[in-house]
């Protein structure tokens, strides 16, 4: 009789300590749905790929998931110090806080740079149609990393994933014109003309600066190449986005006097645009390198 | 003294016995291994999102074990009948109390000084390293940390069952990890009776972010100021001597009876 009670209390006590997991886990699974529901409705134009595992298993809330892992790397940039908020008092538990937390305005310098690559690339894993993540890392990788070959990797990736996106394009023509490989910079700058706007607002003032930016480096390179009324034609365009853009009236109206600007653009393209990150490496298999800290930064 | 050390020493058998520990810990090494396999653009010796989130994984990890060791010693017993034989014996309730949160939390520390261990390993083969003044004093706070999360588990477990005692010592310490710190920023939109019931609960909460020198670590910057550092070991000891005196609050008069209990 004592054993059947004895047994009967473990069941019970079972039963009792299996409730309030069970509960949270019901819970939980009920907060994701809801989150799930408030992703699929804000965000079905941004799914990322749902044909891999990935895409299967998280579903929207990768958008969400990818630009938060996108924003660790900003804390990356600043070394783990907070971003200023504005807080209703400061007490001493802030006081102690700001004591013992990471405090000095700093910012990674040279190789150091790569540390926060990790997160772009899990941020364009987690959606691959994250655009500004995929041009942040290029651009950091060709300027402070030294790296330009890694960088035009990035932004062939993230043309694959995006083929329609003229930014990666826009990203892709700066970092040959800093390569000095002209041929392919015009290439990336007219298919870029050719994208914009794209999915973005075309009255949106960055997609129109971004347009002018386009404008502007596509008529330097016919500049550089003497073809004139190419890149005046372009150059007006780009004046018409910003009509007070004085430096754009000025080259407007070197090109409408006659000037020489083919030499003026010759002399920018060997002094004003150099090889600002050339690897001391470049002529090696990189893939054979990981170790890589010297670098010529001009 | 002696009682309560042998208390903590059964705790740490039957802690030991339990396959949770082996468990955290082959799952620790199995994320540690998928992150070190991740190819970041071919960029070889990048090494401080290993330390991170290998830190961050090793507190989940020591907080999901510190809860499991302190808020099922007493439902355990009480569920098993155990808790008739010991109580029988010359331990009074305070002794069994202190016992049970030391076995805990020593063997949560140690736990925790395992997994350390394993994720310093983990960065060093990725070519990573250590400030070693922040590296023990991330340590010594963490440790500090799971005193508080030990205390307040044993205190739940005095008179709820390990489930609820456990989901009630998640949600506090979650808030107090998560909410408290940002009840500050949070009140700069708040009024009236919202913004009275932020500021009791940021008061009233442990303040667990003061504990937390991740960021320290990860980033490689030196040892914070020691006269800090003790000012928050104090504050945190002080936490605990409030769980465990809530604990004892609880289950110095509690009565058991098989039925009730269960």
């Amino acid at each position: 009789m004592e054993a059947i009670t004895s047994m009967e209390i473990d069941s019970c006590a079972r039963r009792s300590s299996g409730f309030w997991p069970t509960i949270m886990i019901l819970a939980c699974w009920v907060a994701c749905f809801i989150l799930f529901c408030r992703l699929s409705a804000s965000s079905s134009v941004l799914l990322p790929d749902a044909d891999s595992v990935l895409g299967r298993l998280l579903g929207s809330s990768r958008v969400a998931l990818g630009q938060s892992l996108y924003l660790e790397a900003d804390n990356y940039f600043h070394q783990g110090v907070k971003h200023p908020q504005k807080k209703a008092f400061i007490d001493f538990f802030q006081r102690w806080d700001a004591i013992i937390a990471p405090n000095l305005h700093t910012h990674p310098k040279g190789t150091s740079i790569y540390e926060l690559m990790p997160w772009f690339r899990f941020a364009t894993e987690m959606d691959p149609h994250n655009v500004e993540a995929y041009l942040t890392a290029s651009y950091w990788l060709a300027s402070e990393g030294a790296r330009p070959d890694l960088a035009e990797n990035i932004l062939f990736e993230a043309q694959r994933n995006n083929p329609g996106d003229y930014r990666v394009l826009q990203q892709k023509g700066r970092l040959y014109i800093r390569a000095q490989k002209e041929k392919q910079a015009e290439l990336a700058l007219d298919m870029g003309i050719r994208l914009w706007p794209g999915q973005l607002d075309p009255e949106d003032e960055q997609s129109r600066l971004d347009l002018a930016q386009m404008l502007t480096l596509r008529a330097f390179l016919f500049e550089y190449r003497g073809h004139r009324a190419d890149a005046l034609t372009l150059l007006r365009k780009a004046s018409s986005l910003f009509p007070g853009n004085k430096a754009l009236a000025a080259r407007i109206q070197a090109l409408t006097d006659g000037e020489d600007t083919q030499k003026w653009a010759r002399e920018m393209w060997t002094e004003v645009f150099p090889r600002k990150s050339t690897c001391s490496r470049e002529e090696h298999d990189h893939d054979d390198h990981d170790d890589h800290d010297d670098h010529d930064d001009e | 003294m002696s009682r309560v050390l042998t208390i903590a020493r059964v705790v740490w058998l039957e802690m030991i016995r339990r396959k949770d520990l082996y468990v955290l810990l082959i799952l620790l090494a199995a994320l540690l291994m998928v992150l070190i396999s991740v190819n970041v653009y071919g960029l070889g010796s990048v090494a401080r999102y290993v330390k991170d989130v290998g830190f961050l994984l090793t507190w989940l990890c020591a907080w999901f074990f510190a809860i499991g060791a302190a808020g099922r010693q007493l439902p355990q017993e009480e569920a098993r009948g155990t808790i008739y034989s010991l109580l029988a014996k010359p331990v009074t309730r305070i002794e069994l109390l202190l016992g049970k949160w030391f076995g805990a939390w020593t063997i949560a520390v140690a736990a925790t000084a395992v997994f350390y261990l394993l994720v310093m390993g983990v960065t060093h083969l990725r070519g990573g390293h250590f400030v070693s003044g922040s590296l023990i004093q991330a340590f010594l706070l963490h440790a500090v940390n799971l005193g508080m999360v030990t205390a307040l588990a044993l205190a739940f477990s005095t008179r709820t069952t390990y489930g609820a005692a456990a989901s009630l010592t998640y949600v506090t310490t979650l808030a107090s990890f998560v909410l408290a710190p940002q009840i500050p920023v949070l009140l700069t939109q708040e009024t009236g009776i919202r913004a009275q019931a932020l500021l009791v609960l940021y008061y009233a909460l442990p303040h667990f972010e003061l504990f937390d020198l991740r960021q320290r670590v990860v980033h490689d910057w030196g040892a914070a100021p020691w006269s800090m550092v003790s000012v928050i070991v104090v504050y945190g000891i002080l936490w605990i001597v409030v769980f465990l005196g809530l604990a004892w609050f609880g289950y110095r008069r509690k009565r058991f009876s098989r039925g009730a209990q269960l």
